[in-house]
């Protein structure tokens, strides 16, 4: 049991809607594994975004319980959020939301010194060596001094992708990461993505559109009135197809 | 530090205004401020560089030195009550006649000093006062020399028609915005016998060089500090009281614009905030970026702001009354990076309401 990255247990969402009561997600539960990299899918407003931000740690649940890594999330440890944030999620948003003012190399290393104030020689040392390992495989060895208004979206969205991996999280949560590319470098974040969560063994949940990318994935769910259904990868694209 | 350090650099245009506007408003302040102080000095300078702290005048002058009169009787009664100096002192606004243009009077103010006197002031150019018999002598502010009074010039009390010879300058020495001259206690009684053959000598007040005041018990008198002397100078506390008004009106002000240019720049990066809470960034380390922003801004506009009035300060022309202390300034300066920070502070709670969940789902 203990190898699952993230646990969502019967997670329900209501909202107050003028007089009604909106339920958004019903009863939801998710369990992804170390390694593995899953994907939801569903119509707008359907709630994935809802079901992300409530798996980031960015808004509570009205019912259920989240589980990252060994920690729980709770409405009651509410002060711990941020560090949750910054020690056991990579979050990849839908436009890179990069610092404009930061090189891709301080870009990650803004993050890594969010999760400690005071790091070890040694510490600072492997970091460096990760941050490097990272931009190497992402393609953006040559990037490193550059800010991001003078690179590609796609080159933005890989250092967004190095951004995410950078504090060696429990799971990486990504927010239709391809929403601003063209599908050929949507297709070539995604395949970053999947390589790199394979390589490090996260676990990822993506929540996408982009019907094209799904076959990149390990499992895909999709999102409708509240329930979350699992579907197979390969069912989806041959339909698309 | 160093992340606020890399947005100013980042965004130099932007920060360049805003920096202007900082150093224009630190600016005007500190000139506003000069201009106080020197306004203050063009009315009080004569007894604000005077090494006095206590003066002993009539007590029913109400304070007011020219009002006062006082008699030998009691200088020497008042030399046996305390173990400090203490020296007589006249002072009273006249005009005199330049000879060489008697068509133009000009106002001067009198101050009339023993020629031991330890309240006699610092002479710039030229000798300290040397009367021989029938020939008087007096020293200068140099504001005079706007008017074209060179050394050894001879001006005419043009009450009296007394002449004097100018023998030296001194500097900064106003009374009542009319610029002072320094001459002795025979020449003042010279000046008044000649307009009146019954005048009695007499003093306005006495300045007691030190603290010893305890034994001093003389009748008809009054011990004043050297403070309420200034304040009773007659449109001292009104002049001031307006200009302090404008001063602290005009800090108001720039408090308000620099609360609302933080404010906006904060509301502009909303997004970023919330990206920068997303991914980890503690509401700490938001604040400390910020307001180190503030501070690496304001710090460089109290420099260059301070750098313009002193610079300025250095080209106004004499009769401009304006006065900057270092001390003065660094006071300004300070309250405006203060005020600069809690500037800042306040927009940092707009920060702290930014829900990190806005970078979720796009614009959805």
């Amino acid at each position: 049991m203990e190898n699952y990255a993230i646990r969502l247990k019967h997670i329900t969402k209501k909202y107050q809607d003028g007089d009604q009561e909106n339920t958004v997600l019903d009863d939801i539960s998710l369990e992804v594994k170390q390694g593995e990299f899953i994907a939801i899918v569903g119509p707008s407003g359907s709630g994935k975004s809802t079901l992300l931000s409530i798996a980031g740690a960015l808004l509570s649940e009205t019912s259920g319980e989240v589980m990252i890594g060994s920690t729980r999330v709770s409405e009651k440890n509410r002060k711990l959020w941020t560090k949750i944030r910054s020690e056991q999620i990579g979050f990849i948003f839908q436009n890179h939301q990069l610092m404009p003012f930061l090189t891709v190399e301080e870009q990650l290393k803004l993050v890594s010194d969010f999760s400690k104030k005071k790091q070890k020689k040694a510490e600072i040392l492997v970091r460096k060596k990760l941050a490097d390992e990272l931009l190497e495989d992402l393609g953006l060895g040559e990037l490193k001094k550059k800010y991001p208004a003078k690179m590609s979206g796609g080159e933005k969205q890989r250092v967004a992708i190095a951004r995410a991996f950078m504090n060696n999280p429990d799971v990486i949560l990504a927010d239709e990461p391809t929403a601003s590319l063209d599908g050929k470098r949507g297709r070539q974040v995604v395949e970053m993505i999947r390589k790199e969560v394979k390589k490090h063994k996260k676990a990822a949940i993506m929540v996408t559109h982009d019907e094209r990318v799904l076959d990149m994935v390990d499992v895909v769910y999709r999102l409708e009135n509240g329930k979350l259904e699992k579907i197979i990868a390969r069912e989806i694209l041959e339909k698309a197809n | 530090m160093s992340l606020a350090w890399k947005e100013l650099k980042y965004s130099k245009k932007k920060y360049i205004l805003i920096e202007l506007i900082l150093v224009l408003l630190i600016f005007m302040v500190l000139f506003l401020s000069g201009l106080a102080s020197g306004l203050a000095r063009a009315v009080s300078s004569v007894i604000e560089n005077e090494d006095a702290a206590y003066y002993v005048l009539s007590d029913d002058a109400d304070n007011l030195v020219t009002m006062s009169s006082l008699t030998d009787e009691q200088l020497a009664t008042l030399k046996e009550q305390t173990s400090d100096d203490v020296t007589p002192v006249n002072i009273q606004r006249m005009t005199i006649y330049n000879q060489a243009d008697l068509n133009t009077k000009l106002d001067i103010t009198y101050v009339a000093l023993e020629n031991d006197s330890f309240l006699m002031p610092e002479i710039n150019q030229g000798t300290a006062l040397n009367d021989e018999a029938g020939s008087y002598t007096i020293i200068l502010n140099d504001t005079y020399e706007d008017d074209g009074i060179k050394l050894g010039d001879v001006i005419e009390d043009s009450n009296s028609g007394i002449e004097m010879t100018v023998v030296g300058f001194t500097s900064d020495e106003m009374y009542g915005h009319s610029p002072a001259g320094i001459i002795s206690m025979d020449t003042y009684t010279a000046i008044h016998t000649a307009i009146n053959p019954s005048y009695e000598k007499s003093y306005d007040a006495f300045a007691i060089h030190g603290n010893d005041i305890e034994g001093i018990n003389l009748e008809k008198t009054a011990i004043t500090d050297k403070e309420t002397i200034i304040k009773n100078i007659p449109g001292y506390s009104a002049e001031q009281g307006t200009i302090k008004m404008i001063l602290w009106v005009l800090v108001i002000v720039s408090a308000a614009i620099l609360g609302v240019f933080f404010y906006v720049i904060t509301i502009q990066k909303q997004k970023q905030f919330g990206v920068m809470k997303a991914i980890g960034m503690g509401m700490g380390q938001l604040t400390g970026m910020i307001v180190s922003e503030v501070l690496i801004l304001a710090l460089m506009g109290m420099v260059i702001g301070n750098g313009l009035a002193f610079g300025m300060s250095a080209m106004l022309p004499k009769s401009m009354p304006f006065y900057l202390q270092g001390s003065q300034a660094l006071a300004i300066s300070a309250v405006f990076v203060l005020i600069s920070i809690a500037c800042s502070l306040i927009s940092t709670r707009k920060v702290a309401t930014v829900d990190p969940m806005i970078v979720i789902g796009g614009n959805e």
